[in-house]
């Protein structure tokens, strides 16, 4: 290859750093959150799809990358169909389980067998109707790498007396990430086992610390220990959260660009807390408020490395996806998901 | 004219475009993109909803899409009168927030009326539209359950069990359940009688044991049969699932920090129709009671001794002396309520024995 060619290809392939914006306000949410509340009140749960889709796309279409936003493109009545049902097989199974325990357990357990599908099912919707720059997202990934990564790796983790777990953690985030796409074209993610072991015995170190330190402190006052458990817990869980959200986020990359996360544990520790004293002081009122600020400090912690411009992405066939995995997710409180 | 600024993405690829959307009053519009013009209706194009100030999306049926930020010019559009998305009034109404302070009064008031008669009314409805026969075969299941998990079978002598039952069939009110007795050693469950929903009423012998006349375990079974003939059971768990279903439905996208915090009122809402429920069987209990002529004391009396043996019962075992204090105090109407009512499954003893003592009182 000539010389100035490939002068010219790496010109246009310079790396710049794009961090995510995130331009929601807490106001302007609040009023849509309310009208959403008071719409699915008054037609008995219909409009609830209608507003899941807007709240959604006041997230997706506030979140900016490198000038351009996000969309999120479900059909709220498609997200209605996979209610109802997932709304009969709720009632089914918690009546069910409730007068008849052995038929319940049946059902418990069938639910066990259709989990990954359910899995699939709900990572494929979200993918498939995510967009960026007018090209959908998607998830590729089949039943049995969920079976192994959400039913036979927890098993074994749990076995391990969770010695496993770490790599459990590992397994199911490489999973999510490596069928995860961009148009045509994968993401894949790059974390060592190591370093899921380094901050998961870090974080069960600290909570150890603090738990002895709390436990000397006890002849003092009987109530430092419950105040050090407190805080040694929500430290531990904020450490971990925010160990983890870096390790996938920031070992993502998709062709030639990547991902950088920087969350610290200290900054969301107060995010969390303060969200927590928000919405208890005000009774709930300012959820909309503290799920603003909850994004807006994701948005700040979260940039791209971004490889000249991100024009080159192909759209996939665009296919449908039915939305009831996800919404029987949702009614089965499942937390799947990046 | 109206021109619109914005950025056209061709469908097949992440590319953008700086581009232009001239729209006519006759609605036919041009557009100009570095690379790409075309030309059409304007009702060609599907619209995305108006939302907050997110950008717009006018989508061709070939995919491709012209995106802008020009909500005014859009506006205008609209009053020529060549599109209109459904969500406009919604958006319109999110946009005012006198009329959103108004909606957030008038949602505070539904869900609070909803909560004190929408939900338990509604329940009570679908408890009664259901089939009596749905749960024949239920408690056979519960029971085997409860059997391995905590109960033997009774040690009472058989004729005592026999002459139990009897007493007690031959009292049965017409029931929309069939109504069955059974008798279990109770174990670490103690002293304690309840009702199945399929309509199998449980007594545990240490139950038998502590009650002193026969007419204060009749009390105790007309109480159970309350939570029959009212369906109670099925009526919670009916509750239960519509609170979990809107619960869902209006916070579906709930993060832990919110499921936590919302988890509180919920189940202190449970709780107080779990006390609700109590009583309506300790007046089904009263009209039970005084129909088959037993005075209301005795529900009194055992209660007293439930209570009395629950306080003496110390880490070193039986405290005789101080159950013997308790049965003697004679007064069961004073005493504060605190905190701890809200917390309990059952209204507070003092305000069931009183209520049965006062229906004794004005009995004679």
């Amino acid at each position: 290859m000539n010389q100035p060619v490939e002068e010219q290809l790496t010109a246009a392939r310079a790396e710049r750093e794009e961090r995510f914006e995130f331009t929601g306000k807490g106001g302007e949410f609040f009023r849509i959150w309310i009208v959403n509340l008071f719409l699915t009140i008054i037609t008995i749960g219909i409009y609830s799809a209608w507003a899941k889709v807007r709240t959604a796309n006041y997230f997706y279409g506030n979140t900016h990358l490198d000038g351009n936003s996000f969309r999120y493109l479900a059909k709220p009545l498609t997200i209605l169909k996979g209610r109802l049902i997932a709304i009969a097989v709720l009632v089914a199974y918690s009546l069910a389980s409730q007068y008849y325990p052995v038929v319940g357990a049946l059902l418990s357990l069938a639910l066990l067998a259709v989990l990954p599908w359910l899995i699939t099912r709900s990572l494929r919707f979200n993918a498939i109707n995510s967009a960026y720059r007018n090209v959908r997202f998607n998830f590729t990934g089949g039943v049995g790498g969920a079976a192994m990564a959400f039913l036979v790796w927890p098993l074994l983790g749990v076995l391990s007396l969770g010695l496993l777990l770490p790599l459990v953690m590992k397994k199911q985030n490489e999973y999510m990430v490596n069928h995860f796409s961009y148009g045509t074209q994968r993401f894949s993610l790059d974390a060592s086992t190591g370093s899921f072991y380094k901050f998961f015995l870090v974080g069960i170190g600290i909570g150890i610390l603090v738990g002895v330190a709390g436990a000397l402190a006890a002849p003092i006052s009987q109530y430092i220990p419950m105040l050090v458990g407190a805080v040694a817990y929500l430290f531990v869980f904020a450490y971990l959260r925010v160990q983890l959200f870096n390790l996938v986020y920031g070992g993502t990359s998709i062709a030639e660009h990547s991902l950088k996360a920087d969350m610290t544990t200290g900054s969301f520790m107060a995010l969390t807390v303060t969200n927590i004293l928000l919405i208890a002081f005000t009774l709930g009122l300012a959820y909309p408020v503290a799920r603003i600020r909850a994004a807006r400090y994701k948005a700040e912690h979260l940039s791209a490395v971004i490889a000249g411009d991100l024009d080159n992405f192909a759209a996939a066939e665009s296919e449908k996806v039915s939305a009831l995995g996800e919404e029987l997710g949702d009614m089965l409180d499942l937390e799947i998901g990046l | 004219m109206i021109e619109l600024a914005g950025t056209w993405f061709d469908g097949n690829t992440s590319r953008q475009v700086p581009a232009t959307l001239r729209v006519h009053r006759s609605g036919e519009f041009e557009l100009a993109a570095a690379d790409h013009s075309r030309r059409g209706r304007f009702t060609e194009f599907e619209l995305s909803a108006p939302l907050g100030d997110t950008a717009r999306q006018l989508a061709l049926p070939d995919g491709a899409v012209f995106e802008t930020r020009d909500h005014a010019g859009l506006a205008k559009i609209r009053d020529w009168g060549h599109h209109r998305h459904s969500l406009e009034l919604v958006h319109l109404i999110e946009r005012h927030w006198g009329a959103v302070l108004g909606l957030t009064v008038l949602t505070a008031v539904i869900v609070y009326l909803g909560m004190v008669y929408g939900v338990p009314s509604a329940a009570r409805s679908i408890a009664y539209a259901l089939p009596a026969s749905m749960l024949d075969s239920a408690d056979e299941q519960t029971l085997a359950v409860l059997d391995r998990a905590y109960f033997e079978p009774s040690e009472l002598p058989q004729a005592r069990r026999e002459a139990l039952r009897a007493e007690f069939e031959s009292r049965t009110p017409a029931l929309a359940i069939p109504v069955r007795i059974e008798f279990r050693k109770g174990g670490e469950v103690g002293a304690n009688a309840f009702a199945l929903p399929g309509g199998t009423v449980v007594f545990t012998d240490e139950m038998v044991e502590l009650a002193q006349d026969d007419r204060e375990l009749l009390a105790v079974y007309g109480h159970e049969l309350g939570h029959l003939e009212y369906r109670h059971s099925l009526r919670r768990a009916i509750q239960g699932s519509i609170v979990t279903i809107a619960a869902v439905l209006l916070l579906g996208d709930a993060t832990a920090t919110t499921d936590v915090v919302g988890a509180v009122p919920l189940a202190l809402t449970d709780l107080a129709w779990s006390r609700d429920f109590e009583r309506e069987a300790d007046s089904f209990a009263l009209d039970f009671m005084s129909a088959e002529g037993i005075d209301p004391g005795y529900f009194a009396s055992l209660m007293q001794r439930l209570e009395c043996r629950d306080r003496a019962r110390t880490s070193e075992g039986f405290n005789q002396s101080e159950f013997d204090a308790c049965i003697g105090q004679s007064d069961w109407t004073s005493g504060e309520s605190g905190l701890g009512d809200f917390l309990s499954t059952h209204p507070a003893t003092r305000e069931r024995i009183q209520r049965f003592q006062e229906a004794a009182d004005s009995a004679r």
